[in-house]
């Protein structure tokens, strides 16, 4: 073998090596049926207080398949999957919210040791016609309620007649999201799950979360209130007396702590108020594209294409990738049009809260360190550094 | 997969057309391994610039030439198959150059070529070779031979454009050579010329948004006026 081509073989060699540790391959998990039209339950009356748990929903993960996303080249639409990362826990907080079975529902940057529930999401696709979301929902004592993939699919009926404008907005806000059906199925599934509970496990529960909280902010203190059963899940081994003062600071730190998170959810609903309008358009948009293409497709029989040599025959195949290539850069246009309108609503999500500075996920756990030190001031007890149990 | 594709092309790009550097007087003109800078508007120059005819022409005598001596290695009708390749292809060229003028933008990541009537040529500015669009119909791809910017367009009918840009140090004249190729026939060339003008200002400085399309305002004057407020306007 000649020197060059030994060369050659290598880097070949090498460059499948280098391909494949560059791009894992995705393992294959089976795509769910679409969850059609689901009626969300709401309750009739109010729910007993010991079924009021109170929900964070954590700012979506983001594996969109996307790929634009996948590929990294075209920036505008990864910037677009980070919107959506903000965007679309809303619209399952506002679900959860209508249902009227839950205590505070909040979205938040992290998880929260404050909530009964944590539910947290994985964006995997995303476009105007189908959406697909892993959703793991968890209570504090680790047990799992949901860990499922949804899917919804839109179709044209989905969306208005004509693309509206911004002179449309006030109607726009009225329009349920294209994909409400998915959410109002993920918070029918949580719903069920807390129904298969009975009281005993419900008041257990209240009784975990806040222990957890308490022993967030002083594993010294609290940290022998709980320990893990035979399952692995956390509860209670005794409970502090109703008059221990320690927890009438704990108290008084998780209000604060409460304020705080309510601040932030504020945030999070300002940022939908604010994009709403603006992201149905896109979404409408993004339907329109890939209708187009798949009518595209069929129009043109497959793809099967002729290859006859003639001039006609090659501008016609020429001019069809022209405009292929043409409405995709007009996509890309209309797209960095979405995030240009989109930033500054998700630029105010950096606004400054009680004096702290940064983005949203380091004001909250600055806010959480500051609380901790806080409680350490007033109790001499060690507060453990956040991010330690 | 892609990535082997792209370093395939990266070892093919300078073996498949070893010719155009040398025969491209503007390339040749040029020894810098930085990139160039191609911005600006650009008029083509068709005093210098290749008639269609004249090289279609110029390639079948070339074509005939070679038949003459056998070097074809196929037939009186495979010869006469592969000139008539050569028509549709020449065609094809002049077809997807009418363009007389180019306006191109580039910063320090990308290069964007804009042509009245077809779509934009956009290709990074950084060393590597990408593929910058891939439908059914074909794929493109863009990448740097030393100071020369090239686009490669496989047609899904297996036939190849490329487009090879190249400036001169004076920033005054630019080159394209377009060469359209298929399996069944030779290669055929053509080169355009440009030199720059200088495009009246625009008045407007504007910002694509989805809700209320291109939002406009006033360009701010070289005078320091204040900037006029926006108006709406869907250009």
């Amino acid at each position: 073998m000649k020197p060059t081509a030994l060369a050659l073989c290598i880097l070949v060699v090498g460059c499948l090596t280098a391909c494949a540790q560059s791009r894992p391959v995705p393992p294959t998990l089976p795509t769910p049926t679409s969850v059609g039209q689901v009626a969300l339950v709401t309750a009739v009356s109010e729910p007993a207080s010991i079924q009021q748990l109170d929900i964070g929903v954590q700012v979506f993960d983001n594996r969109s398949s996307n790929q634009y996303a996948a590929d990294g080249a075209v920036s505008v639409f990864t910037r677009i999957r980070e919107i959506e990362s903000h965007y679309l826990p809303v619209l399952l907080r506002n679900t959860l919210v209508e249902s009227g079975q839950w205590g505070a529902v909040r979205v938040l940057p992290e998880a929260d040791p404050s909530m009964d529930l944590l539910v947290s999401g994985t964006i995997l696709e995303s476009d105007g016609t189908r959406l697909l979301l892993e959703i793991k929902v968890s209570d504090s004592s680790g047990r799992e309620w949901i860990s499922e993939r949804y899917l919804d699919q839109a179709d044209t009926d989905d969306y208005p007649e004509y693309i509206p404008s911004a002179r449309d907005a006030a109607i726009t806000m009225q329009r349920l999201d294209t994909f409400q059906d998915m959410y109002a199925r993920i918070a029918n599934d949580i719903l069920a799950v807390r129904e298969s509970l009975n009281e005993a496990v419900l008041l257990n529960l209240a009784q975990v979360t806040s222990l957890k909280y308490a022993s967030d902010l002083s594993p010294d203190a609290f940290a022998g209130y709980l320990q893990r059963d035979e399952q692995g899940l956390l509860t209670p081994t005794r409970l502090p007396a109703s008059s221990d003062p320690m927890l009438a600071r704990v108290a008084d730190i998780r209000a604060r702590h409460d304020v705080f998170i309510d601040t932030l959810d504020e945030y999070y609903e300002g940022l939908y108020r604010d994009i709403k309008p603006t992201y149905h358009i896109w979404r409408q948009y993004s339907h329109d594209q890939v209708v187009e293409e798949q009518e595209s497709l069929a129009r043109e029989g497959n793809g099967v294409l002729s290859s006859s040599g003639s001039f006609e025959s090659l501008a016609r195949n020429y001019n069809r990738f022209k405009w292929a290539k043409i409405y995709e850069q007009e996509f890309v246009a209309l797209a960095a049009g979405f995030v240009s309108e989109a930033e500054p609503a998700l630029l105010a999500l950096t606004r400054n809260i009680s004096g702290l500075t940064g983005p949203v996920s380091v004001q909250y756990a600055q806010w959480r360190q500051l609380l901790r030190e806080l409680f350490e001031l007033e109790t001499g007890l060690p507060a453990s550094p956040i991010g330690e149990p | 997969m892609r990535a082997l594709l792209l370093f395939l092309f990266a070892v093919s790009l300078p073996a498949a057309s070893p010719g155009f550097a040398a025969e491209d007087p503007v390339a040749s003109s040029r020894s810098s391994a930085a990139r160039p800078d191609f911005s600006g508007s650009w008029e083509r120059d068709f005093g210098r610039s290749d008639r269609w005819e004249d090289e279609l022409q110029r390639t079948l005598d070339q074509w005939n030439r070679l038949a003459d001596r056998g070097v074809d290695g196929g037939g009186i009708s495979s010869s006469r198959r592969r000139a008539g390749n050569v028509v549709a292809n020449a065609r094809l060229a002049e077809l997807i150059t009418r363009q007389t003028t180019l306006q191109i933008e580039q910063d320090a990541y990308e290069i964007r070529i804009k042509r009245r009537g077809d779509a934009d040529l956009v290709c990074s500015t950084a060393n590597n070779l990408e593929d910058t669009f891939s439908s059914r119909h074909g794929s493109e791809y863009c990448g740097w031979d030393r100071s020369q910017l090239v686009f490669e367009i496989s047609l899904e009918t297996g036939v190849l454009i490329t487009h090879r840009f190249s400036v001169d140090a004076t920033r005054e004249n630019l080159s394209m050579m377009t060469t359209v190729s298929d399996r069944r026939s030779i290669p055929f060339n053509l080169r355009q010329f440009f030199y720059r003008y200088d495009a009246p200002a625009d008045d407007f400085e504007c910002v694509q948004t989805l809700s209320r399309g291109q939002v406009c305002s006033m360009a701010p004057r070289v005078d320091g006026d204040s900037e006029a407020p926006p108006v709406e306007s869907h250009r």
